[in-house]
Protein backbone atom coordinates (compact mmCIF):
# COMPACT_ATOMS: atom_id res chain seq x y z
CA UNK A 1 0.00 0.00 0.00
CA UNK A 2 1.32 3.76 -1.06
CA UNK A 3 -0.06 6.50 1.21
CA UNK A 4 0.01 9.66 -0.80
CA UNK A 5 1.07 12.66 1.03
CA UNK A 6 1.67 15.51 -1.67
CA UNK A 7 2.43 16.81 -4.71
CA UNK A 8 5.45 18.87 -5.18
CA UNK A 9 7.91 20.18 -7.52
CA UNK A 10 11.08 21.71 -6.93
CA UNK A 11 12.09 18.99 -4.25
CA UNK A 12 15.60 19.25 -2.75
CA UNK A 13 15.54 16.52 0.04
CA UNK A 14 13.15 14.02 1.15
CA UNK A 15 12.91 12.02 4.59
CA UNK A 16 13.98 8.31 4.15
CA UNK A 17 10.71 6.69 4.65
CA UNK A 18 9.35 8.69 1.58
CA UNK A 19 9.41 8.43 -2.35
CA UNK A 20 8.58 10.27 -5.24
CA UNK A 21 6.71 9.11 -8.43
CA UNK A 22 6.80 11.97 -11.28
CA UNK A 23 4.00 12.34 -13.09
CA UNK A 24 4.12 14.83 -15.78
CA UNK A 25 5.95 17.99 -14.24
CA UNK A 26 4.62 16.71 -10.55
CA UNK A 27 6.47 15.01 -7.90
CA UNK A 28 3.90 12.72 -6.26
CA UNK A 29 5.10 11.88 -2.38
CA UNK A 30 4.11 9.06 -1.15
CA UNK A 31 5.42 6.68 1.83
CA UNK A 32 4.64 2.78 2.57
CA UNK A 33 3.46 3.77 6.00
CA UNK A 34 0.11 4.15 7.09
CA UNK A 35 0.30 7.29 8.90
CA UNK A 36 -2.55 9.03 11.19
CA UNK A 37 -3.61 12.36 10.50
CA UNK A 38 -1.34 14.20 12.48
CA UNK A 39 1.59 12.25 11.14
CA UNK A 40 0.46 13.31 7.92
CA UNK A 41 0.14 16.91 8.52
CA UNK A 42 3.37 16.56 9.82
CA UNK A 43 5.26 15.29 6.66
CA UNK A 44 3.38 17.91 4.35
CA UNK A 45 4.54 20.59 6.64
CA UNK A 46 8.02 19.49 6.85
CA UNK A 47 7.89 19.65 2.50
CA UNK A 48 6.90 23.11 2.84
CA UNK A 49 10.72 23.77 3.48
CA UNK A 50 11.88 21.48 1.10
CA UNK A 51 9.93 22.04 -2.16
CA UNK A 52 9.41 25.21 -4.33
CA UNK A 53 5.89 24.56 -4.38
CA UNK A 54 3.77 22.18 -2.56
CA UNK A 55 0.13 20.98 -3.20
CA UNK A 56 -1.55 18.80 0.37
CA UNK A 57 -3.53 15.96 -0.25
CA UNK A 58 -6.33 15.40 2.11
CA UNK A 59 -5.42 12.32 4.32
CA UNK A 60 -6.90 9.15 2.92
CA UNK A 61 -5.68 8.38 -0.06
CA UNK A 62 -4.04 5.00 -0.65
CA UNK A 63 -3.27 3.22 -3.48
CA UNK A 64 -2.93 -0.62 -3.65
CA UNK A 65 -0.37 -0.41 -6.73
CA UNK A 66 1.61 1.96 -8.84
CA UNK A 67 -1.29 1.29 -11.33
CA UNK A 68 -3.85 2.52 -9.09
CA UNK A 69 -2.04 5.44 -8.06
CA UNK A 70 -1.22 6.43 -11.80
CA UNK A 71 -4.70 5.66 -12.97
CA UNK A 72 -6.28 8.29 -10.21
CA UNK A 73 -3.43 11.23 -10.89
CA UNK A 74 -3.69 10.59 -15.19
CA UNK A 75 -6.82 12.01 -15.64
CA UNK A 76 -6.74 15.09 -12.96
CA UNK A 77 -2.80 15.88 -14.49
CA UNK A 78 -3.58 19.10 -15.71
CA UNK A 79 -5.85 20.04 -13.33
CA UNK A 80 -3.33 19.26 -10.61
CA UNK A 81 -0.29 21.16 -12.24
CA UNK A 82 -2.17 24.13 -12.62
CA UNK A 83 -3.05 24.08 -8.77
CA UNK A 84 0.79 23.74 -8.20
CA UNK A 85 1.67 26.46 -10.63
CA UNK A 86 -0.89 28.66 -8.01
CA UNK A 87 0.33 27.90 -4.74
CA UNK A 88 4.17 27.91 -6.21
CA UNK A 89 6.13 29.37 -3.70
CA UNK A 90 3.57 30.29 -1.54
CA UNK A 91 1.92 29.23 1.75
CA UNK A 92 -0.87 29.93 3.63
CA UNK A 93 -1.73 31.93 6.46
CA UNK A 94 -4.89 30.99 8.89
CA UNK A 95 -6.80 34.13 10.15
CA UNK A 96 -9.93 33.37 12.72
CA UNK A 97 -11.72 36.11 14.12
CA UNK A 98 -12.75 34.53 17.57
CA UNK A 99 -15.75 36.02 18.91
CA UNK A 100 -15.05 38.02 22.05
CA UNK A 101 -18.58 38.99 23.13
CA UNK A 102 -20.58 35.63 23.34
CA UNK A 103 -24.05 36.52 24.42
CA UNK A 104 -24.42 35.45 28.16
CA UNK A 105 -26.95 33.35 29.58
CA UNK A 106 -30.38 35.42 29.87
CA UNK A 107 -29.60 37.58 27.06
CA UNK A 108 -32.40 37.84 24.76
CA UNK A 109 -32.53 36.78 21.19
CA UNK A 110 -32.02 40.52 19.79
CA UNK A 111 -28.93 40.86 21.86
CA UNK A 112 -27.61 37.22 20.48
CA UNK A 113 -28.47 38.43 16.73
CA UNK A 114 -26.60 41.97 17.10
CA UNK A 115 -23.89 40.56 18.79
CA UNK A 116 -23.51 38.07 15.86
CA UNK A 117 -23.90 40.91 13.19
CA UNK A 118 -21.45 42.73 15.11
CA UNK A 119 -18.93 39.84 15.10
CA UNK A 120 -19.48 39.37 11.26
CA UNK A 121 -18.93 43.02 10.19
CA UNK A 122 -15.81 42.96 12.19
CA UNK A 123 -14.97 39.85 10.52
CA UNK A 124 -16.44 41.50 6.93
CA UNK A 125 -13.83 44.09 7.04
CA UNK A 126 -10.60 42.35 8.51
CA UNK A 127 -11.23 39.88 5.23
CA UNK A 128 -11.24 42.77 2.60
CA UNK A 129 -8.15 44.54 4.63
CA UNK A 130 -6.11 41.43 4.21
CA UNK A 131 -7.26 39.69 1.17
CA UNK A 132 -5.83 42.44 -1.07
CA UNK A 133 -2.69 41.40 0.37
CA UNK A 134 -2.79 37.76 -0.66
CA UNK A 135 -2.27 36.30 -3.89
CA UNK A 136 -5.32 34.62 -2.80
CA UNK A 137 -8.23 34.20 -0.19
CA UNK A 138 -11.01 31.64 0.68
CA UNK A 139 -13.32 32.31 3.36
CA UNK A 140 -15.75 30.31 5.66
CA UNK A 141 -17.37 32.64 8.01
CA UNK A 142 -14.79 33.35 11.30
CA UNK A 143 -12.29 31.33 9.59
CA UNK A 144 -10.00 32.47 6.28
CA UNK A 145 -6.91 31.47 4.76
CA UNK A 146 -4.58 33.65 2.80
CA UNK A 147 -2.13 32.20 0.11
CA UNK A 148 0.63 34.20 0.43
CA UNK A 149 4.07 34.11 -1.11
CA UNK A 150 6.96 33.17 1.34
CA UNK A 151 8.94 36.13 1.19
CA UNK A 152 5.90 38.10 2.05
CA UNK A 153 4.99 36.48 5.28
CA UNK A 154 6.72 38.76 7.49
CA UNK A 155 4.98 41.85 6.09
CA UNK A 156 1.25 39.97 6.36
CA UNK A 157 1.24 39.28 9.80
CA UNK A 158 2.47 42.92 10.29
CA UNK A 159 -0.24 43.44 8.52
CA UNK A 160 -2.14 41.29 10.66
CA UNK A 161 -0.84 42.98 14.16
CA UNK A 162 -1.40 46.41 12.65
CA UNK A 163 -5.30 45.44 12.13
CA UNK A 164 -5.32 44.20 15.53
CA UNK A 165 -3.78 47.19 17.15
CA UNK A 166 -6.17 49.63 15.36
CA UNK A 167 -9.38 47.08 16.40
CA UNK A 168 -8.91 46.34 20.12
CA UNK A 169 -12.30 44.87 20.33
CA UNK A 170 -11.22 41.80 18.21
CA UNK A 171 -9.93 39.20 18.99
CA UNK A 172 -8.29 37.51 16.26
CA UNK A 173 -5.98 34.17 15.88
CA UNK A 174 -3.43 34.03 13.63
CA UNK A 175 -2.06 30.74 12.00
CA UNK A 176 0.29 29.57 9.88
CA UNK A 177 2.43 29.07 8.00
CA UNK A 178 0.95 26.76 6.49
CA UNK A 179 0.97 23.98 3.55
CA UNK A 180 -1.78 25.88 1.39
CA UNK A 181 -4.50 23.21 2.35
CA UNK A 182 -7.22 25.84 1.84
CA UNK A 183 -5.67 26.51 -2.16
CA UNK A 184 -5.98 22.55 -2.96
CA UNK A 185 -9.12 21.67 -4.06
CA UNK A 186 -10.82 18.42 -4.46
CA UNK A 187 -10.34 17.84 -8.16
CA UNK B 1 3.18 32.23 29.82
CA UNK B 2 3.56 29.05 30.11
CA UNK B 3 -0.11 28.11 29.69
CA UNK B 4 -0.96 30.29 27.16
CA UNK B 5 1.96 28.37 25.05
CA UNK B 6 0.41 25.22 25.55
CA UNK B 7 -3.10 26.71 23.81
CA UNK B 8 -1.57 28.17 21.19
CA UNK B 9 -0.19 24.78 20.86
CA UNK B 10 -3.96 22.86 21.47
CA UNK B 11 -4.68 25.38 18.68
CA UNK B 12 -1.97 24.97 16.26
CA UNK B 13 -2.41 20.96 16.55
CA UNK B 14 -6.13 21.11 15.91
CA UNK B 15 -5.58 23.07 13.45
CA UNK B 16 -3.66 20.99 11.61
CA UNK B 17 -5.80 17.51 12.06
CA UNK B 18 -8.83 20.00 11.14
CA UNK B 19 -6.80 20.80 7.88
CA UNK B 20 -5.53 17.33 6.84
CA UNK B 21 -9.15 15.97 7.26
CA UNK B 22 -11.02 18.63 5.56
CA UNK B 23 -8.51 20.08 2.98
CA UNK B 24 -6.31 18.71 0.32
CA UNK B 25 -6.55 17.65 -2.77
CA UNK B 26 -8.35 14.19 -3.58
CA UNK B 27 -7.75 12.30 -6.10
CA UNK B 28 -9.47 9.06 -5.74
CA UNK B 29 -12.75 10.98 -6.82
CA UNK B 30 -15.44 9.98 -4.30
CA UNK B 31 -14.46 8.98 -0.92
CA UNK B 32 -16.92 6.37 -0.96
CA UNK B 33 -16.01 4.33 -3.82
CA UNK B 34 -12.68 4.01 -2.98
CA UNK B 35 -14.00 1.92 0.53
CA UNK B 36 -14.08 -1.55 -1.73
CA UNK B 37 -10.53 -1.16 -2.14
CA UNK B 38 -9.47 -0.22 1.58
CA UNK B 39 -9.43 -2.33 4.26
CA UNK B 40 -12.03 -1.90 6.82
CA UNK B 41 -10.04 -0.92 9.89
CA UNK B 42 -9.04 2.00 7.59
CA UNK B 43 -11.89 2.95 6.31
CA UNK B 44 -12.82 3.28 9.83
CA UNK B 45 -10.19 4.98 11.45
CA UNK B 46 -11.28 7.81 8.46
CA UNK B 47 -14.78 8.22 9.00
CA UNK B 48 -14.31 8.30 13.07
CA UNK B 49 -11.72 11.01 12.31
CA UNK B 50 -13.64 12.97 9.93
CA UNK B 51 -15.51 15.79 10.94
CA UNK B 52 -19.14 16.39 11.09
CA UNK B 53 -18.93 18.46 8.27
CA UNK B 54 -17.32 16.20 6.44
CA UNK B 55 -19.86 13.61 7.64
CA UNK B 56 -22.79 15.78 6.54
CA UNK B 57 -21.32 16.65 3.32
CA UNK B 58 -21.05 13.19 1.68
CA UNK B 59 -24.23 12.30 3.64
CA UNK B 60 -25.77 14.49 1.18
CA UNK B 61 -24.43 13.51 -1.90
Amino acid sequence: MMHLYAFARGLRELEAELETRRFGSLLAVVGADEPDPLQHGLVVEGLLDRADAVLPVRFGERFGTEDELAGAIAPRLEALEAQLDHVAGCVEVGVRIVPRDEPADGDDGAAYMRARLREQLAADEVHRALAVKARDSVRTNRDAGYLVARADVDGFSQAVQRLLESRPGLDVLCTGPWAPYSFAAAT
Amino acid sequence: MVERRSLAEQVTLLDLVDRVLNKGVVVTGDVTLSVADVDLVYVGLRLLLASAATLEREAAR
